[in-house]
């Protein structure tokens, strides 16, 4: 008896999960240029354009078929991403934790950074969900 | 099983890859702060190899301690301590209430006496894990030579019986997030017990029989970072922009220096319990470094008896204060600071930045500015601004000016009501005797007058007193002319009697210089000048009195203004000096290095600015003292501000712009120095050479370009050591109330600052902490001061000096080299956020109590790196914020008391202000680094900002300093901070030193002049340390070599180990693929 796989694009939670994390991954990066994008002393370009990117390459790998390796450039562009912002920001991290100025963190610094963990997160999570499912041929 | 191999396989890979990303980063990170994490482990990026020594040879460098041992040294920080809170207590207020009998009975209240305000939070930050608090205090408890830890205090007798069940109840209440104090810049509470809950508990029952007294303590906290709210929540207002985030208080009216709620009940109970027989007398202790508004206690509303302001009361100013009310000690201070009995009646407060306020230009968005509104990590940097439209005429030399003026019925000297614009004037301060002044006599003895007074105890215990002398200069044709503003009395010096018994009399001669009868002529002669006219000399006990006897001098009495004097002065105290003509020569050349002094801050003057446009500002003067309307509170709180409004020009903008801009500043052109000579010099061997002996030019000519970037990078509580010329590294520690460390070696513990060189290690005490001792060893700190206004208020050049040697002993022992500290700003508002790291309002009582205490830090080799000079007289704007001041002002009432400290106390370096002169930030100021610190003043050592590092890395911290362009200029030769070697000039910036490098460092070869310029930097950096006691313990023959940290290693060896554990996972999924693959085609 042979076996033949096919993908269940829709209802795989992997599947799911990356539809999501392509759409975290622009909102995140939306967001940061949002509050950032005004001060060089905390962008990261490159880290806006990693996660876009790897929302991009998902989108393709999804429309030529190929959703299964979707979670790979979603993670790496988050992985990285989350890299690069935390050394944009470590600066402001230390002028208010060890800062002598009596602040707060900043509202802004608190959204972006939980997006880009949650983010980073959840594709690191993808990376071990079913991608395809797999149904016995007809 | 496939499915958990692939599973293996994405695990092994993922978590490779993570860790090799983070490692990576972390490496960049770390690498970037190369120098703070090597000092936060407490290791060294260099080791110090000792050669042969010549016999005898001194490795202290003449250096000598008087202690013998940390525990010996720490006693007497103990000691110095109290005496300094016990001449620097201040006595407002005694209806025969004090002294209390020993043992007394009493009721303490309030949430402070279990929760004492010991220090300020911020730079002015001390050690209080041995402060005694008011229990102890009041217990008979102390520290001596065998008792230093609180943990074994020593026993006295019992001062003040405290109602036990009622100090319970506070205790717990001091914990309770509903009464307790707390301070941010958005929630600053007041706090307190009300009343009804002091009513329900258990201790109430018990005031009766503890009923001798009734002591209500209260406080208010402060500190770096932050000013006092004048507003709070919805009533408050904020100049011309609404602030994002406004604080709100429990005040009277959300006011921070007035009563809360809470307070009131508790003092209205006590009254009533005071009508019930219940207690005998009420005190009031205001442990606070600034002061409230204090109307109910002049006006009598809550029947007080005794007022005492303590100051914040360091580590064991409890002890003083409690010996003090049981007369175990006597009073002797005087107010360093007018004490208000309305704060809407200073007129400083309209043109100042509270907690919740900051002026912005109307107009700096069409300049494409960012609303500081936007942020609430930063609110300036470029387009907020402050008018000191006071001018010359600030606390005291405001009241009793417009006093003056209203007594003789000077035209324009509006409606002026002193009682209920003062509650205490400068240098008020009651004793348990009394004192009585002879008329002075005055003998001139060169360019000095000799002022002497005999003081006479008129009392019956024995007591000191301060013998305070004011100078009347002339408001006459020539000041009218010319502008310049005279206040009618001014302290120019002062001294101090000895202890004298009841009865007994002493003659105390101060020595007045005659320098500082000058007035500053901006606008005539350029410089400084002694007018034409009648000077007058008036010892005193407090600067109202002062103004009497004046007054007395100049024929008015009660009798005569139908009143308006509130009392008749004494003429024979005012003595008499005519000058004839005008000297605009005797003091035009500065005395420290000859130089003409001459204007060089007139663009900090809007009036006189080139760029100002339709701009000007009416300052205070005796011509109009309706100049400034008063701020009105409305009836819901709201304060209304009628500050000076400005509009920004494109001249300020294009300056505010360009003063950083290295392309603009920095030229190409000149020739580089000689880099990397081997002229077999080290630091050690320029000990005692003079800064312009030629052998300085063999020693620099050693170093590289690499090390001089190294130098000039590597500033954060320190300096950087050099290998070619074995420069030791420093450390420099914070701050202005003590030096805050733990004695141990150089490994001993975690630091904030750079590598330390502590004696304690050299004479191997075994008391000092050592690397890897348990984390239960018992370790000594440094001592926690009282806040400065108690060292200023003590009147007392010796208590000075005491308190500044054993700071320098301090940090000789802890191998600290800098002191970052003292704070010689001004009190300008008692709603200033540094209340306890500045002394007092008035420069020359700051200046005069500064120097001894100066010369004594320096004496033992530790460098004050005196801040921050100037101007830096609010907390909420300090960034960038554009501070605009008439030339005389910015002299007379702010720069004289740095230039004391400087000329009379020594200091060697100096840090320089968060706020700009104009639109030039204090870093980027020629004009005060080159010119007037180096050129007039004559300051050997380093010019340092700490701004730079604070803002640059805020969210709208608009970067306003430029290291690299400041070392170009010579305005700032560090910052304290630490960069990488290739990091830019600021945050967002774009150059660094590599760009302005010899080719032979990678650079164009096109930039000489900055090659200089760094050399010369470099040089006052070496200068100074080499004048230090960071030089201990190193020879001639000493070597300094660069090495790799521990951490540095153990992180690039994890950082390989990543890699290589992510190599080995991507080998094995490709070989196992590869393997699966060759399967199948099987």
């Amino acid at each position: 008896m042979t076996q033949s796989k096919q993908v269940s694009r829709k209802k795989t939670p992997g599947f799911l999960l990356t539809l999501l994390l392509i759409v975290l991954s622009v909102v995140t990066a939306g967001m940061y240029v949002i509050q950032y994008g005004n001060y060089a002393g905390m962008m990261s370009w490159p880290a806006v354009a990693l996660l876009a990117a790897g929302a991009v390459v998902a989108i393709l790998l999804i429309l030529i078929k190929r959703s299964a390796w979707a979670y790979a450039p979603l993670a790496i562009g988050a992985s990285v991403a989350l890299l690069m912002y935390i050394e944009a920001v470590y600066g402001y991290v230390m002028v208010v934790l060890i800062g002598i100025d009596l602040n707060e963190v900043s509202q802004q610094f608190i959204i972006c950074t939980a997006l880009f963990v949650a983010t980073f997160v959840l594709s690191l999570i993808n990376i071990f969900v079913t991608q395809e499912k797999e149904v016995e041929a007809k | 099983m496939s499915k958990v191999k692939t599973n293996i396989k994405k695990a092994l890979v993922t978590v490779s890859a993570l860790l090799l990303g983070f490692g990576v980063t972390a490496s960049s990170i770390m690498n970037d702060n190369f120098e703070t994490i090597t000092a936060f482990f407490g290791q060294q990026s260099f080791k110090v190899e000792q050669g042969e020594l010549p016999e005898g040879y001194d490795l202290e460098h003449g250096y000598k301690s008087q202690f013998k041992s940390v525990k010996e040294l720490v006693a007497n920080g103990f000691k110095v301590q109290e005496e300094e809170q016990k001449e620097g207590t201040v006595l407002l207020k005694n209806d025969n209430a004090l002294p209390l009998k020993k043992g007394s009975k009493v009721s303490v209240f309030g949430v402070t006496s279990a929760a004492p305000f010991y220090g300020a939070s911020g730079s002015g930050g001390i050690n209080t894990t041995e402060a005694i608090g008011w229990y102890d205090a009041f217990a008979g408890k102390y520290h001596d030579e065998t008792h230093l830890k609180n943990t074994d205090m020593a026993q006295g007798d019992v001062l003040l019986e405290v109602n036990p069940e009622l100090k319970d109840e506070y205790t717990a209440w001091s914990k309770n997030n509903a009464y307790k104090a707390s301070s941010s810049t958005t929630n600053v509470k007041i706090g307190d017990v009300p009343w009804d809950v002091v009513q329900a508990g258990e201790g109430y029952a018990q005031i009766p029989t503890y009923g001798e007294a009734g002591i209500f303590i209260i406080k208010r906290t402060g500190g770096e970072g932050y000013d006092l709210p004048a507003t709070s929540g919805k009533n408050a207002q904020y100049g011309n922009e609404n602030y994002a985030k406004p604080s709100v208080n429990d005040g009277v009216d959300g006011d921070y220096l007035q009563l809360s709620a809470s307070e009131i009940s508790v003092l209205e109970g006590l009254k009533a319990m005071k009508a019930e027989g219940k207690i005998k007398k009420i005190v009031l202790i205001l442990n606070m470094a600034s002061t409230i508004q204090l109307d109910f206690l002049k006006n009598d509303t809550y029947d007080i008896d005794a007022c005492l302001w303590t100051g914040s009361v360091g580590e064991v100013g409890t002890v003083a204060v409690a010996k003090l009310l049981t007369g175990e000690y006597n009073f002797s201070a005087g107010a360093a600071s007018t004490l208000w009995a309305n704060h809407l009646m200073n007129p400083i407060n309209n043109n100042f930045t509270d907690q919740n306020y900051f002026f912005t230009y109307e107009n700096y968005a069409d300049f494409g500015f960012i609303n500081p509104a936007e942020d609430n990590q930063y609110q300036s940097t470029m387009s907020t601004y402050m008018v000191y439209q006071e001018g010359m005429y600030m606390g005291y030399k405001y009241t009793e000016t417009r006093y003056e003026d209203y007594v003789m019925g000077t035209k324009n000297v509006g409606e002026y009501d002193y009682d209920a614009t003062v509650a205490y004037p400068f240098g008020y301060g009651l004793s348990y005797t009394n004192f009585e002044f002879s008329a002075p006599t005055v003998q001139k003895v060169g360019q000095k007058y000799e002022v002497s007074v005999e003081v006479t105890n008129t009392g019956k215990v024995a007591g000191k007193t301060p013998v305070q002398i004011y100078i009347a200069k002339p408001y006459a044709e020539y000041a009218k002319e010319n502008q310049i503003q005279v206040p009618s009395v001014e302290l120019i010096d002062f001294g101090k009697t000895s202890e004298l018994a009841a009865g007994a009399k002493e003659t105390v001669t101060v020595e007045v210089q005659e320098k500082y009868f000058t007035s500053y002529d901006a606008f005539g002669a350029g410089t400084y000048v002694i007018m034409p006219g009648d000077y007058y000399l008036i010892p005193a006990m407090n600067a109202h009195e002062a103004t009497n006897h004046l007054l007395a001098a100049k024929g008015y009495t009660k009798a005569n203004t139908n009143g308006k004097m509130d009392a008749d002065g004494n003429a024979a105290m005012a003595h008499r000096i005519t000058y004839s003509a005008l000297d605009k020569e005797t003091y035009s050349l500065s005395e420290t290095t000859g130089n003409p002094i001459r204007n060089i801050f007139t663009f900090a003057d809007i009036n006189t600015y080139e760029g100002r446009g339709t701009n000007s500002v009416e300052y205070y003067s005796r011509e109009n003292w309706n100049a400034i309307k008063m701020s009105e509170r409305k009836e819901d709180g709201t304060l209304v501000k009628y500050y000076a409004e400005l509009t920004m020009t494109q001249t300020m903008a294009n300056e505010l712009r360009d003063q950083m801009d290295a392309s603009k500043v920095i030229k190409k052109g000149g020739e580089y120095p000689t880099y990397g000579a081997q002229n077999g010099l080290v630091v050690v061997d320029m000990k005692g050479v003079a800064y312009e002996n030629l052998l300085w030019d063999q020693l620099l000519d050693q170093m590289t370009w690499d090390e001089q970037v190294d130098l000039l990078s590597n500033g954060r509580h320190r300096t950087q050591a050099v290998e070619s010329i074995a420069k030791p590294s420093t450390g420099d520690e914070n701050g202005p109330n003590g030096l805050s460390q733990t004695y141990s070696t150089k490994g001993g513990g975690s630091r904030f600052s750079g590598p330390t060189n502590p004696y304690g290690e050299r004479v191997n005490d075994p008391d000092i902490k050592r690397s890897g001792d348990p984390r239960d060893k018992v370790t000594y700190t440094t001592t926690g001061f009282s806040s400065n206004g108690v060292l200023a208020a003590t009147f007392n050049r010796e208590i000075a000096a005491k308190v500044g040697k054993q700071i320098g002993e301090e940090g000789y022992w802890a191998g600290m080299s800098g002191l970052l500290g003292g704070g010689f700003n001004i009190l300008r508002s008692p709603y200033a956020g540094r209340t306890a790291e500045y002394y007092s309002e008035d420069a020359m009582l700051t200046g005069l109590i500064g120097a001894p205490e100066t010369a004594a830090i320096e004496s033992m080799g530790v460098h004050c790196f005196v801040k921050h000079c100037a101007l830096n007289e609010s907390e909420t704007g300090r960034h960038g914020v554009q501070t605009w001041v008439t030339e005389q002002a910015l002299r007379e009432n702010y720069l004289r008391a740095f230039e004391l400290v400087f000329e009379d106390g020594g200091a060697y370096n100096v840090m320089t202000t968060f706020s700009r002169f104009g639109t030039i930030a204090g870093a980027n100021s020629t004009a005060l680094g080159k010119d007037w610190l180096r050129g007039e003043i004559g300051m050997p050592g380093i010019v340092e900002t700490d701004c730079a590092g604070d803002m640059t890395d805020g969210k709208h911290g608009e970067a306003y300093v430029s290291r690299i362009v400041n070392v170009y200029t010579g305005a700032t030769d560090l910052n304290e901070y630490n960069y990488g070697a290739d990091d830019p000039d600021y945050t967002g910036g774009t150059y660094t030193f590599k760009h302005f490098a010899p080719v032979e460092a990678g650079g164009t070869g096109e930039y000489g002049n900055m090659g200089q310029a760094m050399r010369e930097a470099c040089k006052r950096i070496i200068y100074a340390t080499v004048n230090s006691n960071a030089i201990c313990g190193y020879s001639s023959s000493t070597k300094v070599i660069r090495v790799t940290p521990p951490w540095q290693d153990m992180m690039n060896k994890a950082l390989m180990g990543a890699t290589v554990f992510f190599g080995l996972s991507v080998a094995f999924c490709v070989i196992d693929g590869l393997v699966g693959l060759a399967r199948k085609k099987k």
